[in-house]
């Protein structure tokens, strides 16, 4: 649905890049409270029920991603893209103009000219007609050259200047070029390139095969001729048989009359030989479509050359049973060549060979033999494939060697006018192809057409089934810019991820992933830096890009979003990065939005109905599904660890506060105990000693003090006790851990148990060189692994082990 | 002045003196427990003991746990073929008659797959001293029945254990032609172990020993508990036998004098099965030698040794006719 307003025509780009606007950010007129609450009220019903809230028709706003590109750099960076045919090799024009005028300018001229290339690539995107031709292109150098000799004024040596642009147009008028300009059909166009590329390989393939129907007939030819007609198997001989083999063949008349089964063997041969080299002359490769998508994108003009067959609807059954009869040639084929081999070496055995190429087929097939299969390829709507995966998967688990492109339209993606949920899972197509683990997967959009080209390339050489899952436009309603900026922001807004699955790369499962084409890939949604002007300061904002830059792209949505009045404030405002990264029982009453600029290019808040954020939602989801298969980040695991994380935090934070109530309690009761003490040793020292002390202590009356002739008691039973049990210590501790050095058998079993206990002497035999170095268990436990028996523990050094007695028990038997 | 020279040097110049840790290299790799390493002791502590130079050394080995002996000696050492230990040593011996030569070889490898080589090498008496490391089981390979396993062992091979009675080595070697040295001991004893092996390599032929030995890890069960009970030794005692320390003797509580000259006693001890005879079987210095058949041409100068490579070149020379 067209609406002029919402449309942005060339001229209205052209004037915003001139004036390098930033977005301003409006002054805010205090409101009273009550005005506030009434406008939240209104907004809760705007984004459960879409009420809107003011009648007014939304006018001209953008996304503020989109208008950051305004400036329209980022797109002529990537369009148009030129083929060289020469070179063979795609590349953007504003790289390959590049390199043509710093190559004619020079270093220091060409600097100043930058800044005009992108004013200069314009010209081809303005010349609408897009004829084609030599004609064309012609004129088209001369409108560029138009633009660079226009800044003729800012050269010193005018004259000078004009020779090289003299130069560059005809330099550039020279080359065999072919300008691709960005539209619905690019990737088709890139596709037929890359097929056209595959053909030099089919060359070689098809010389091969000439060389061996001519070495067979050359043999057929002998057999015609017989041996006598030398003249005529010279030349064959000199071309494919070595001198020995020549004399063989002179030495042995017989051999020009060939056994029958032989004969049947070579004409056979060549028979399969020669359908195929013809087949391969007439088509280098397949391409399957239906109907309707062919004509949807005229793909009968753009790759007829490529043996295209239109099927009435199901494109990918076609190409199967196709696949089938090709594969069946191609194995024939393959075994054809070995035995052509073998023959012109006259080394074919019945007896060994036959057998083998009785049972040739697919799985025989080498690396190198497969280089030569000619491309098959299925041009498909990603939707059509979703609904009837049958077929595809069928034949990506067979791992043949088909590849499918699959299309993918931005319209589509962003219109919410169908609102079921299910739909968007076509999107996750190359997860099904990812699923069977034998597929390269390549997922991306028509922003970055150099990318895909090298992908499509890399498909199509890899020996494995391929999918290309591509997002491009089909609509005629919006002018290049605002298409490729709709497909920029689904990649880059995480709503359809760069991706490659290459089952050749890494050596697992998540090695083979590889997401890094995206923006800041460890985030779930990239930023970027915004200068923006608000009381007529500079400051630099940063901003996510969010799937609603996607939606608000379409001008069929932009309807539904309601801008929010300069004044309003409010904490259950959020940003939808944040609302959609969090979880989604938190912000139940909050209300996410997003930053859009208006005609005037005033910074506006919008927020968005409820109704997109499942879609959202879904589609983040599957992004932190990548995110992790791929291991740049697990959002799963970072959930669990920070779960897990507070718990721990919070239970120590009880058990600090639980040690830190006992520590309190242990030091008041153990201070006044003290405190009791001193008071009574002060009372004693100065009141002497027959003073009862108890008496004076009315507070502590329960503690029993004893008298000090009691306590001198005490320490005299203390200290004889002592003294007996030294004794008799004395008595049994004579024995300390010993060894029999002479008995030692080297084992090292005591070394490396007690190493600081037992040393080897000179002659490598044990000693004991520290019997306290080491607890008596351990000594009693080495002294029974002792093979020699030579270890003779003794009595404990250190009475306060525990379980002495079962120790001292067990020693018994090796003292 | 007294110069540097030798002849007017009056100083006393000791004699380069070799410590055991000039015959030990790398950590020995057996289990813990195992008798190997009590045997690598004693042999470093014989060569230590008769100052051999480690250079002038060679331990020869087959394969097997036994057979890594050669790893862990700082001398030279030949880790060779399954069984064929004592084809090499023969070789090294046959050319080299001045190597001191120990051979390791285990139960399998000698009594096994070797037992051909075996019988010969005692036959050909070269001088060298042969250590039979006898544990009655394949133990690098975890766990096969040996010909020396006991009947009933139970193995990997023999799961319901071993059907065949065992091969006793010293009766068999007893039996052989111009066999000279007889002797066993046990890894476990170190004294009897060192005396013996010392004994060993005093004998002028080729003296072979059994060392009966433990398997911590395969065959823990068999000598195990002997081990612990020296009631199941018997000390082969004479004054021509081990010569063992009067306090190591004391260990002993079976006795039994022996004379080693006595082939036929000796055969008739060695079928003693229920307990372990230790000590030396049979002697004989006497039996002719065959490496002194190899010996005659190491005098020769480098002059000569060309010379008699150039007469064997000459054989080959290409001359116009």
């Amino acid at each position: 649905m067209a609406n002029s307003e919402t449309l942005m025509p060339e001229e209205k780009h052209r004037s915003m890049k001139k004036s390098q606007v930033v977005p301003i950010l409006e002054k805010v007129d205090v409101k009273t409270e009550s005005e506030i609450i009434a406008y939240t009220e209104k907004l809760k019903k705007y984004f459960l029920y879409e009420n809107k809230i003011s009648d007014k028709e939304i006018g001209k706003i953008l996304p503020l991603w989109h208008s950051s590109f305004i400036n329209e750099d980022e797109f002529y960076n990537e369009y148009p893209l030129v083929w060289d045919t020469d070179d063979k090799r795609l590349a953007s024009f504003s790289d390959y103009l590049w390199q043509l005028i710093s190559e004619y300018f020079g270093e220091d001229d060409s600097e100043s000219l930058k800044v005009i290339l992108p004013q200069i690539i314009a010209v081809l995107e303005n010349n609408k007609e897009q004829k084609s031709g030599v004609a064309n292109y012609i004129s088209q150098v001369k409108a560029m050259l138009d633009v660079i000799r226009s800044t003729a004024g800012q050269f010193e040596d005018v004259a000078e200047f004009t020779k090289k642009c003299d130069q560059l147009e005809g330099g550039l008028i020279k080359r065999n070029i072919e300008i691709i300009p960005f539209s619905d059909q690019t990737i088709f166009q890139i596709l037929h390139l890359q097929l056209s590329l595959k053909q030099e390989g089919n060359k070689k393939f098809i010389d091969k095969l000439s060389k061996q129907i001519s070495g067979i007939n050359g043999i057929l030819h002998l057999q015609d001729k017989g041996h006598q007609d030398s003249e005529g198997h010279y030349d064959f001989a000199n071309d494919l048989l070595s001198l020995n083999e020549i004399d063989e063949i002179i030495a042995k008349p017989s051999s020009s009359s060939l056994p029958e089964h032989r004969i049947k063997r070579l004409k056979e041969c060549v028979a399969i030989l020669s359908d195929t080299r013809n087949s391969y002359l007439d088509n280098s490769s397949f391409v399957f479509v239906n109907k309707n998508i062919a004509e949807e994108y005229g793909l009968q003009k753009i790759l007829k050359e490529d043996n295209l067959h239109i099927s009435p609807s199901n494109s990918t059954l076609n190409a199967k049973s196709a696949y089938m009869k090709e594969m069946d040639r191609f194995v024939k084929t393959i075994s054809a060549q070995k035995i052509a081999d073998l023959e012109m070496n006259h080394s074919f055995d019945q007896g060994l060979h036959h057998a083998y190429f009785e049972r040739f087929d697919e799985a025989y097939l080498t690396e190198e033999d497969i280089q030569y299969f000619r491309p098959f390829v299925v041009i498909e709507d990603a939707k059509t494939l979703k609904d009837d995966p049958k077929d595809f998967l069928d034949l990506i688990s067979k791992g043949g060697f088909i590849k499918f492109l699959t299309i993918n339209r931005v319209e589509e993606v962003s219109d919410v006018s169908d609102n079921k949920l299910d739909v968007e899972t076509y999107l996750e197509l190359a997860s099904l192809a990812i699923i069977r683990r034998n597929a390269f997967v390549s997922q991306g959009g028509m922003d970055t057409p150099l990318r895909m080209s090298e992908t499509i390339t890399k498909g199509l050489d890899t020996s494995y089934p391929a999918l290309w899952n591509i997002m491009t436009h089909h609509s005629k309603q919006l002018d290049h810019v605002s298409n490729y900026l709709q497909i920029k922001s689904a990649v880059d807004s995480r709503y359809f991820p760069r991706l490659i699955y290459d089952v050749q790369s890494g050596i697992g499962f998540g090695t083979h992933f590889d997401i890094s084409d995206n923006l800041q890939p460890e985030e779930s949604f990239p930023s970027y830096e915004q200068n923006v002007q608000s009381n007529s300061v500079l400051q630099n904002k940063e901003l996510n890009i969010t799937m609603a830059d996607l939606f608000v792209a379409n001008p069929n949505n932009l309807k539904m979003l309601e801008l929010l009045p300069s004044w309003y404030d409010s904490d259950d405002l959020i940003t939808l990065a944040a609302y959609l990264s969090a979880d989604e029982k938190s912000f139940t009453h909050k209300y996410p939005f997003i930053w859009v600029v208006d005609a005037d290019y005033k910074l506006k808040r919008a927020v968005i109905p409820a109704t997109w954020l499942a879609k959202f939602r879904q589609r983040l989801d599957y992004w932190q599904f990548l995110e992790e298969l791929s291991g740049v980040k697990s959002n799963r695991l970072t959930q669990a660890i920070e779960k897990e994380r507070s718990q721990w935090e919070s239970e120590k934070e009880a058990e600090m506060e639980r040690l830190k109530d006992t520590l309190e309690e242990q030091f008041n009761s153990s201070r006044e105990a003290d405190l009791e003490k001193a008071i009574q040793n002060i009372l004693y020292s100065l009141l002497g000693s027959d003073v009862d002390i108890s008496s004076l202590m009315n507070e502590s009356s329960e503690v029993q003090q004893p008298s000090i002739s009691e306590n001198v008691e005490i320490e005299s039973k203390a200290g004889k006790s002592e003294k007996q049990i030294d004794e008799e210590v004395k008595v049994e501790v004579k024995e300390e851990v010993w060894i029999e050095s002479d008995e030692c058998t080297s084992c090292s079993d005591c070394i490396n148990a007690l190493p600081q206990v037992f040393k080897y002497n000179d002659d490598k035999q044990a000693f004991v060189h520290n019997p306290k170095g080491g607890a008596y268990a351990k000594i009693v436990a080495t002294a029974e692994k002792c093979p020699a028996r030579c270890i003779h523990p003794g009595l404990p050094h250190d009475k306060s082990e525990p379980d002495l007695d079962k120790w001292i028990k067990r020693a018994e038997k090796f003292n | 002045m007294l110069g540097t020279n030798q002849e007017f040097c009056t100083l006393p110049m000791p004699d380069e003196h070799y410590g055991m840790e000039d015959y030990g290299k790398g950590v020995a790799r057996w289990c813990p427990g195992c008798g190997g390493h009590s045997i690598l002791t004693a042999v470093q502590r014989v060569c230590k003991e008769k100052q051999y130079p480690p250079e002038k050394t060679v331990a020869v080995s087959g394969i097997g746990c036994s057979s890594r002996f050669p790893h862990y000696m700082g001398t030279y050492g030949f880790h060779g073929l399954h069984g064929r230990a004592f084809p090499v040593a023969c070789g090294v011996k046959f050319r080299r008659p001045d190597l001191h030569l120990f051979v390791v070889t285990g139960d399998g490898d000698c009594c096994s797959i070797g037992a051909g080589h075996w019988i010969h090498a005692i036959r050909y008496n070269m001088k060298m001293v042969v250590l039979l490391f006898d544990n009655g089981i394949y133990g690098l390979t975890k766990k096969q029945t040996s010909p020396t396993s006991p009947m009933g062992t139970h193995s990997n091979t023999h799961p319901r254990g071993s059907v065949l009675p065992p091969i006793n080595p010293i009766k068999a070697t007893l039996g052989f032609s111009n066999v000279s040295f007889v002797a066993q001991t046990t890894d476990w004893n170190f004294p009897h172990l060192y005396a013996t092996i010392l004994k060993a390599a005093d004998h002028p032929g080729l003296s072979f020993v059994r060392i009966v030995q433990r398997c911590p890890a395969f065959m823990r069960d068999l000598y195990g508990d002997i081990a612990g009970d020296p009631d199941q030794l018997i000390l082969l005692s004479h004054e021509d036998g081990i010569n063992l320390k009067s306090s190591a003797t004391k260990s002993f509580k079976n006795v039994i004098e022996h004379d080693p000259s006595d082939i036929n006693k000796a055969r008739e001890l060695s079928q003693i099965e229920d307990k372990i005879p230790v000590g030396l079987f049979y002697s004989n210095t006497e039996n002719p030698r065959y490496d002194e058949y190899g010996a005659h041409n190491m005098g020769m100068s480098t002059t000569e040794k060309k010379k008699a490579l150039e007469n064997l070149l000459d054989n080959y020379t290409i001359r116009k006719k």
